[in-house]
């Protein structure tokens, strides 16, 4: 309806910031995973030193034994060195097991907490924000969005860091072994990331091109599926494959560059890698022949000491670069996400209560727990003592006006009078303002101009929660939630007993079917479940509304996609349930309203006509000409 | 499975082939690289000699540059590959959609079939992608690498034959494990997320009923328990890793100790022990490349599973070869003894997997109940008469469950109604004989459930009868092309759709050679033509997707026009009017008996307005017809038509 898109002004940097303000209850266990990961890296070096020294010894001894040709050899030295690099490989180990085992802990736990964060912020948010936002946006953030800041916290993260540790830990233990020898390593390093940093964004590029087909593709995939009955109807399949085939092929291409473009990266790193294997070999070879490095054994430990650290060098590079592609998706997640958590809840101002009551010979008023079934506002007095209006069901809208959007209104000066225990009816086309209206005595919008009185009361300064439990609402859709029907019914009065969901079931005539039902009330349903019809399940959402009892109702009716026989009964449950209440129905049969006591014809955000059926039939105005057929209801 | 999809490669078959033929010779090449690299060392830097050092540094140059040339155009090369393979999956697999006869769509649900066209055929994309690249290099260097670990030494060379395998082993029975507990965590993030949305939906009801603590309390407990699961689930790769790390380092140790030793006892020279130290790298490397790719080839299993389900259904509708090219002439209609049932298996894309693993445990137990009797039958020492009998027994049952799962009933109107057969199923239509005359106008009336739509479905074969016969101009529907069929059979469907796209171009989907003219004048025989040209753009204007900026009224008359320009000779109306109101659908019906005379009308409706002057009315109740007649005789002798045309008299004051 309103399609506003968020647009954030956060940098990566901030939404980086605020990302580590959530990850604070894992402050502990984040720095031991740093210290860890320290000593995984240093132990990486101690090892590579470690290593060297072991072969120097042996190549010495080699040298000797070559020399004297006696093959014998000490092992004294041998074994403690071997057990000195043993230990550092357990040390690694350890660490390593230590940082992940926590690193599941943190980023399993901190998408937990955001998720929570995100649903609770969610439930705080006016009617307005789902409006405006669909359902699939706000649920990809529960799914794809948490699911890319998981891999940025889980796997990115901590692998870009350890990359940076280990081409940086490579480059330390070269310097230490041979600040010479390290030239040729250093320099095709440089060249290696001068390849990936040139590369990186273009791959980034081709990727969003990619993904923008692929929108492309989805969208025109979904529409056709969906309307594949009218494609067989009309024998168009052969025109709708070929409109496919020209967006398939340009996905196609597109997605060809990405893949090419990316992928090409491990090859290239990977041979250029070799190269600097080669180099070092043919650098390492004259160095030694040169005796820069020393004796033959501790230049030759050194050269294959190199040539294990060149590989250390090339890994991390492309997996840096995939990370960081990565880390900026989840970023951008993650700033989706605290979008939704930044838009502003519903206010709530109202100091107003609704409490339970019992009233005494004389009248007086006093509060109770659940006493009885009668209610009375309460509201507190500047000298701290509390003054009760009874609860009656008495609505009036005063100069009501009201827009979504500004200029453009959507009710004009509405004035309204509904006694308790009345039923009034709205007529009128879609966007006439129905809807609209009722939605305004439950406050699911605000109105800037004019009053709306609750026995007396601005709705205004009754707390939100407390208004909304006094008023109980079976609305079009009926939105019946996964469970049994039970449950469902139960979601109207969460203590509710048994007794009470039978009762109600029987007011909605839901009784008879529920029972038919081989599970009876346990049967399972869902949103989207079919075992029952459109109109059982408006008799479940009547029941629903039935258990709460509240004493104002507000009804909008079922569609036309119900046979006549079953909207029979819908109507006989919701005249049970309109009984004692006050009411406030939307027609889309009028034969269902001739009997309210008013029924207000509206149009584009005005009321046009009101009274009762017979003034309104004597008036023959717009109400007569719907009723009578001559016109249609859009 | 793998087999069925590689099919699609077509053109691209030639790459699939040659990338990893080249991906190979240019794995060779990285195995020489420490070949080269040992010489280097013995014969170069051992001996002092610079021309050898040169020498072995140029070869190994030379290796490089040529691998990575080669790598850069196998990249090429199997991109175009994997590509291709997709591009073709999807086009196919979108075709077949389109294809799909009515009963199938109503067994796929709209959204899995549209998740299978992105995401899945992606998933089996990279899945291939890795295959032909990765699938073919590591094992070649892994064997290579073995070779050369050999050739320097056979007793290191045994250690890894000993090594590598059972770390496979390992990994293999780990992952069957860990395969179980994220079957288990995506079944509740599933039910985590379905939860979200309800509410998301719902998010009304929620409000109406002040539920805002219950539901963040309860969701709490939700994610918690995802949480805890999702720890269960990946404590295991946490140990996995340190465990490669395990077994890296074992190998580098052994390298070192190993390696050293024959060293130090003159078996092995330097150089031999360096190459040794870079190929004992490369075996790891490779094992562990060929466990990922197993893993991802093996994953790929369920979408190439969703996808080949989609690929291998039938087009129900086929024409047969004999067809000839007859075209409705007249459109006279007329059913023989035709029984229908919708197939109860619903919603077969999500549902199969599990029936499958249903069907397969089931047989599990029946074997297990054959064996355990088999048992009792040596305890009790059963004659041998007795013996055959029991095998006979036991076998008439397993073909009982078989044929219980897997055959389809011979004769559906009489033993549909037994129960299992099909599930909560039932008959929709049962016997119905019925002619409608050419050029006749007939209404249908009944309650929802009552078979109406279903029966008009079968005269332009959006579904099959499972018995009886649809005959139009005295020919079976079978008889004709489809397309010659609905080109002289038009329907408005209930569920009617418009696309993306201007109002004319929806209105030409009817028939692309419409003039504008002719396109004008079906307008206005639906009387869409008043509001269309109320509009800025006229005929022009641009419809969004599911044409949400017209009304429902519009929306329906739309429908109609585009089913006019076909110019049929029978136009089914299926409730195409529900949301017109009665004067300007009067003026619809007026249009359509003016301009159409020749043309059968049948008429679906919930009003008995829509139908009142029609000349022959259906009554239909529980599948059966309960009456035909005219209105005048119905509103006399029919109960229901009594009942329905009562309940509505009361919104209206005349009809």
């Amino acid at each position: 309806m309103r399609n506003k898109k968020t647009n954030s002004k956060r940098t990566p940097v901030q939404t980086f910031s605020r990302l580590f303000k959530d990850f604070k209850p894992f402050r502990v266990q984040i720095i031991i995973i740093l210290i860890a990961n320290i000593v995984f890296v240093a132990t990486t070096i101690l090892t590579a030193l470690q290593m060297r020294k072991i072969l120097e010894n042996i190549f010495e001894q080699a040298n000797i034994n070559a020399i004297t040709g006696i093959y014998a050899m000490d092992y004294t030295q041998l074994t403690t060195l071997l057990w000195v690099l043993i230990a550092f490989f357990v040390i690694s180990i350890l660490s390593r097991f230590t940082m992940m085992r926590l690193l599941l802990n943190v980023s399993v736990g901190t998408m937990k907490n955001i998720r929570v964060k995100m649903y609770n912020h969610m439930l705080t948010l006016p009617v307005k924000y789902f409006d405006a936002n669909k359902t699939g946006d706000i649920m990809s953030r529960y799914t794809n969005d948490i699911a890319t800041l998981r891999n940025m916290i889980g796997v990115a993260f901590p692998e870009l860091v350890t990359s940076v540790l280990n081409v940086a830990s490579a480059v330390v233990t070269m310097l230490i072994i041979s600040p010479i020898f390290s030239i040729s390593s250093i320099l095709m390093l440089i060249v290696m990331l001068g390849v990936v940093v040139y590369l990186s964004p273009k791959v980034r590029k081709y990727f969003r091109a990619q993904q923008a087909e692929l929108g492309q593709t989805n969208a025109f995939a979904e529409e056709y599926i969906k309307g594949q009955k009218v494609v067989r109807v009309f024998n168009h399949e052969d025109k709708v494959s070929q409109q496919f085939s020209e967006i398939n092929e340009r996905y196609s291409m597109a997605s060809f560059k990405a893949e090419t473009m990316s992928v090409s990266l491990y090859p290239l790193i990977g041979n250029l890698s070799n190269l600097t294997y080669t180099l070092i070999a043919v650098f390492g070879a004259l160095l030694i022949n040169k005796g820069y490095l020393g004796s033959f054994a501790a230049a030759t430990a050194t050269l294959l000491t190199f040539l294990q650290l060149s590989s250390q060098l090339s890994r991390p590079l492309v997996n840096a670069s995939n990370q960081f592609n990565v880390v900026l998706n989840g970023l951008a997640g993650a700033d989706r996400i605290y979008s939704v958590m930044d838009e502003i809840p519903e206010v709530d101002e109202g100091q107003i209560r609704l409490v339970n009551i019992t009233i005494d010979e004389n009248g007086k008023i006093t509060p109770c727990e659940k006493c009885t079934q009668k209610w009375a506002w309460q509201k507190q007095l500047d000298n701290g003592e509390f003054e009760y209006t009874l609860l009656r069901g008495d609505v009036r809208f005063h100069n009501v006006r009201f827009c979504y959007e500004e200029n453009q209104p959507v009710l004009n000066m509405i004035d309204l009078y509904a006694r308790p225990e009345q039923k009034i009816a709205f007529v009128g086309s879609t966007g006439a303002g129905k809807t609209t209206i009722i939605n305004l005595i439950n406050r699911f919008y605000d109105i800037p101009f004019g009053s709306i009185k609750y026995d007396g009361i601005d709705i205004k300064d009754i707390k939100k929660s407390d208004l909304r439990r006094s008023i109980a609402m079976v609305l079009q859709d009926t939105y019946l939630f996964e469970g049994t029907i039970k449950d469902n019914i139960k979601y109207g009065k969460l203590d509710a007993t048994d007794e009470e969901v039978y009762e109600a079931a029987k007011l909605a005539n839901a009784d008879d079917f529920i029972k038919d039902l081989p599970e009876g009330y346990d049967t399972m349903i869902s949103a989207t479940s079919d075992n029952l019809s459109q109109g059982q399940r408006q008799m479940i959402s009547i029941a629903r509304a039935a258990i709460a009892d509240a004493p104002v109702v507000i009804l909008d009716e079922a569609t036309s996609s119900i046979d006549t026989r079953t909207e029979k009964l819908i109507q006989a449950s919701m005249d049970k349930l309109m009984h004692g209440r006050t009411t406030f129905a939307i027609a889309h049969r009028l034969s269902t309203i001739k009997n309210a006591n008013a029924i207000i014809v509206l149009e584009n955000g005005e009321i046009i006509e009101r009274g009762n059926h017979e003034d309104l039939m004597k008036k023959q105005g717009r109400y007569y000409r719907l009723y009578t057929g001559k016109e249609e209801l859009r | 499975m793998w087999k069925n999809i590689l099919s699609y490669l077509k053109e691209n078959k030639k790459y699939a082939i040659l990338s990893p033929i080249l991906i190979s010779i240019e794995a060779v090449g990285g195995i020489l690289v420490p070949f080269l690299m040992g010489k280097l060392v013995d014969e170069g830097v051992a001996t002092g000699n610079m021309q050898a050092v040169w020498k072995y540094g140029g070869y190994m140059a030379l290796v490089v540059l040529i691998a990575l040339t080669l790598a850069l155009f196998t990249v090429r090369i199997s991109a175009k590959a994997a590509i291709g393979l997709s591009k073709n999956l999807r086009q196919a697999y979108f075709d077949k959609i389109q294809r799909f006869s009515f009963s199938t769509i109503d067994r796929f649900s709209t959204g899995s079939l549209v998740t299978r066209v992105t995401t899945d055929i992606t998933f089996i994309q990279n899945a291939f992608f890795l295959m032909i690249r990765i699938a073919f290099r590591a094992p070649v260097i892994l064997i290579l690498s073995m070779f050369m670990v050999f050739s320097i030494s056979p007793m290191l060379g045994i250690v890894f034959i000993i090594l590598i395998p059972s770390t496979y082993l390992f990994v293999i029975l780990m992952m069957r494990v860990v395969m179980k507990f994220f079957t288990k965590l995506f079944r509740k993030i599933d039910k985590m997320n379905v939860r979200v949305q309800e509410k998301l939906t719902g998010i009304r009801v929620v409000k109406t009923f002040v539920r805002e603590t219950y539901e963040s309390e309860t969701f709490e407990e939700i994610a918690e328990d995802v949480m805890k699961t999702q720890k269960k689930a990946e404590k295991f790769i946490v140990y996995l890793e340190p465990l490669g790390q395990v077994v890296g380092y074992a190998v580098a140790l052994f390298a070192i100790w190993g390696g050293g030793l024959q060293l130090l006892h003159g078996h092995i020279s330097a150089g031999e022990l360096t190459s040794f130290i870079s190929y004992s790298s490369f075996i790891l490397m490779s094992s562990i490349m060929i466990m990922m790719a197993f893993g991802q080839i093996i994953m790929a299993y369920a979408p190439i599973r969703r996808v080949t389900q989609v690929l291998d259904q039938e087009p129900e509708v086929k024409d047969e070869s004999h067809l000839l090219e007859h075209k409705v002439e007249k459109g006279a209609v007329e059913f023989v003894d035709v029984c229908f049932a919708y197939d109860a298996q619903k919603h077969l894309g999500d549902g199969l997997d599990e029936s499958l693993f249903k069907k397969k445990k089931r047989k599990r137990k029946l074997k297990k109940s054959i064996e355990y009797k088999k048992e009792n039958q040596a305890f009790t020492k059963l004659s041998d008469a007795e013996d055959e009998g029991l095998k006979a027994s036991l076998k008439e049952e397993l073909k009982n469950m078989v044929l219980e799962n897997d055959d389809l009933p011979k004769d559906p109107c009489q033993e549909i109604e037994k129960e299992g057969l099909y599930g909560s199923s039932k008959l929709v239509l049962k016997n119905i004989n019925l002619r409608i005359e050419e050029g006749e106008t007939v209404g249908i009336i009944g309650s929802t459930g009552s078979g109406k739509s279903t029966l008009a479905q079968l005269i332009p074969r959006l579904y099959q009868p499972k018995k009886g016969k649809v005959l139009i101009d005295g020919i079976d529907v079978n008889e004709y092309k489809v397309k010659n069929l609905r080109l002289g059979v038009s329907m408005v469907l209930q569920k009617n759709v418009l696309f993306a796209g201007t109002i004319k171009e929806n209105l030409l989907l009817g028939n692309e050679d419409a003039t504008d003219e002719e396109i004008k004048d079906a307008c206005i025989k639906a009387q869409a033509d008043n509001f269309i040209e109320s509009f800025e753009k006229g005929y022009d204007t641009v419809l969004e997707q599911g044409a949400s900026n017209l009304s429902g009224g519009q929306k329906q008359r739309l429908c109609i026009a585009r089913s006019l320009l076909r110019k049929p000779k029978i136009l089914i109306l299926d409730d195409s009017t529900s949301a017109v109101d009665m004067s300007t659908e009067a003026k619809i019906r007026k249009a359509l008996k003016d301009s159409y005379q020749k043309t059968t009308l049948i008429i679906i409706a919930q009003r008995i307005s829509s139908v009142v002057d029609a000349d022959k009315i259906i009554v239909m109740n529980n599948g059966e017809i309960d009456a035909i007649g005219k209105h005048d005789d119905l509103i006399k002798s029919n109960q229901i038509y009594k009942d329905v045309y009562s309940s509505q008299m009361e919104g209206t004051l005349n009809a």
